[in-house]
């Protein structure tokens, strides 16, 4: 069923985390909008819920989910999507988005965001998914680059024209990781630029951005411990005159600092964001 | 290969002992699969450490971890929320603990003050209504969190010192006698508490739809005499009235 297309938001936000929800109940933190990870909000009450309804009256939120697995060939969860959209038409979020993977299949769970094979048959089953998941959410979803550590011996295309295909038809917008191109691009050796080059840019609703870690193998590794590197700010800074506007947020999931300095990260966002803006400025 | 037949693999290869070699993923990106295979164990060994933060602080890091380990192999995760995760490590470790039951009763406490913390919300009790009450005949509600199960030690003080993050919590003792430790959440906070018997089959009544009148029956042919029925009563209402365990008459 085609989905109505989604409004852009224009804003900085950052992610719901407990060590800052005072601010974010207070209504102090100058935020334009706040991120949840969906999945911590999807239990049948109590606190949780309680409080982000609170935080809703303060701020838009917008609703990122882990556990979709859009790409599964086993299809999608009853349950998981109807507690879904339940949270959605408590919270009436800006979007919701999940990413392209997939975390399991026969009953089991990884709970990891696990790479597809880039292959004809991938792109229907995730398309269909995707479909499915409009339909019942009664909105259409934004999907995210994912950052990757392995590829398969049968792709048949870059993940950027999987992505492309993905929205041509499914009619789904795009979660635009920075840190996730910069990761994969790193990882097995493509161009960023080109990555950019291959997306259709007009469906980007949102743009994240996050730091990495290096593994022992020589591999960048997507942890959400560190501030976003110079590389990842570089790479942002040429992505923003492309993308018109869009929602931009800065993840952070381990080592969370105090919220002023993920303020301060945001303000540099806020910064690049301007034509003509540098890092070196 | 089918992108089943490849999920089923990576899957297996997940669950897998060792980091292997798979011949689906590139020759060239095999060094990847490591990161995989490692974050399938760190990510379900995060989420037992997280829910089990008392268990973990009685055990100590390394029975944790092999205990975690364990639970992991034995246990793959299934449902959609990794909050799910912790469900049944209560009976992991009393596999492994048989003679220390404060383990297992420990880890029940963390996991189910965790699932009340995350549970069904229930009505706040209309307190002004009482007084209208028919007792003989009222149906009472009990709140949906509640949970219980028998215990032979002293778990609750244990779990309360290492919640206050005493240096000593206090050696593991059996009671005199087998009771039951019940968890609840009143209002937004979880709560638990160590009751008789013949609480829990008060309780029992009570969420099988049997009147308040029939709660009272039972206990005056469990107690010294109707007297000491009704005041037990009345004392246990009074207590699940202020405590949330009664959150609405029908």
């Amino acid at each position: 069923m085609p989905q109505p297309s989604l409004p852009r938001f224009a804003g900085f936000g950052l992610g719901m985390r407990t060590e800052h929800y005072d601010a974010y109940l207070s209504g102090t933190a100058p935020v334009d909008f706040v991120e949840i990870i969906s999945e911590n909000f999807m239990g049948e009450g109590g606190r949780p819920l309680h409080l982000l309804e609170r935080v809703r009256q303060n701020y838009p939120v917008a609703m990122h989910g882990v556990s979709m697995s859009i790409g599964s060939a086993d299809g999608l969860r009853a349950d998981y999507l109807a507690r879904l959209k339940r949270l959605a038409d408590r919270i009436e979020p800006l979007w919701v988005s999940d990413h392209l993977c997939w975390t399991g299949v026969d009953g089991f769970n990884s709970h990891d965001l696990l790479p597809l094979p880039y292959t004809r048959e991938a792109l229907e089953i995730a398309a269909r998914n995707i479909a499915l998941a409009q339909d019942l959410l009664d909105r259409p979803l934004l999907i995210e680059n994912p950052s990757s550590y392995i590829h398969f011996a049968d792709d048949a295309m870059a993940e950027w024209e999987f992505l492309a295909e993905l929205t041509r038809r499914t009619g789904c917008y795009l979660l635009l990781d920075i840190n996730n191109i910069y990761v994969s691009a790193t990882n097995h050796g493509f161009d960023p630029l080109a990555y950019l080059a291959g997306i259709p840019l007009e469906r980007v609703r949102q743009v994240h951005l996050a730091g990495h870690s290096a593994g022992q193998d020589g591999l960048l590794i997507d942890t959400h411990d560190h501030p976003v590197p110079d590389p990842v700010w570089a790479l942002y800074a040429q992505a923003m005159p492309m993308l018109g506007k869009v929602a931009v947020m800065i993840e952070r999931d381990d080592d969370v600092p105090p919220l002023e300095t993920l303020l301060d990260e945001l303000a540099l966002a806020r910064r690049l964001a301007k034509p003509g803006e540098s890092l070196a400025a | 290969m089918t992108l089943h037949d490849l999920q089923s693999e990576f899957c297996s290869f997940l669950r897998s002992d060792r980091a292997t070699p798979l011949a689906s993923v590139a020759p060239a990106a095999q060094r990847g699969l490591g990161v995989y295979h490692f974050a399938h164990r760190a990510t379900l060994g995060a989420a037992l450490r997280d829910v089990f933060e008392r268990t973990h602080a009685w055990l100590g890091d390394a029975r944790f971890e092999q205990a975690a380990d364990r639970h992991i192999a034995l246990h793959p995760p299934s449902s959609w929320t990794l909050a799910d995760y912790g469900a049944g490590f209560d009976e992991t470790l009393s596999a492994l603990y048989p003679d220390h039951p404060e383990v297992a009763e420990l880890a029940w406490l963390d996991w189910t003050l965790r699932a009340a913390f995350n549970g069904p919300d229930s009505p706040e009790l209309d307190l002004a209504g009482l007084a209208e009450v028919d007792w003989d005949r009222a149906r009472l509600v009990i709140n949906p969190t509640l949970a219980s199960r028998p215990i032979v030690t002293n778990v609750a003080l244990i779990w309360q010192a290492l919640d206050d993050g005493e240096a000593d919590p206090p050696p593991a003792d059996r009671l005199p006698s087998e009771a039951v430790l019940t968890v609840w959440r009143q209002g937004l906070v979880p709560r638990f508490q160590t009751i008789e018997f013949v609480e829990l089959d008060a309780l029992g009544l009570a969420m099988r739809g049997e009147s308040f009148g029939a709660i009272c029956a039972m206990l005056a042919k469990s107690s010294a005499g109707s007297e000491a029925a009704a005041a037990q009563a009345g004392a246990m209402l009074q207590r699940w009235i202020s405590e949330a365990v009664l959150v609405a008459l029908t």
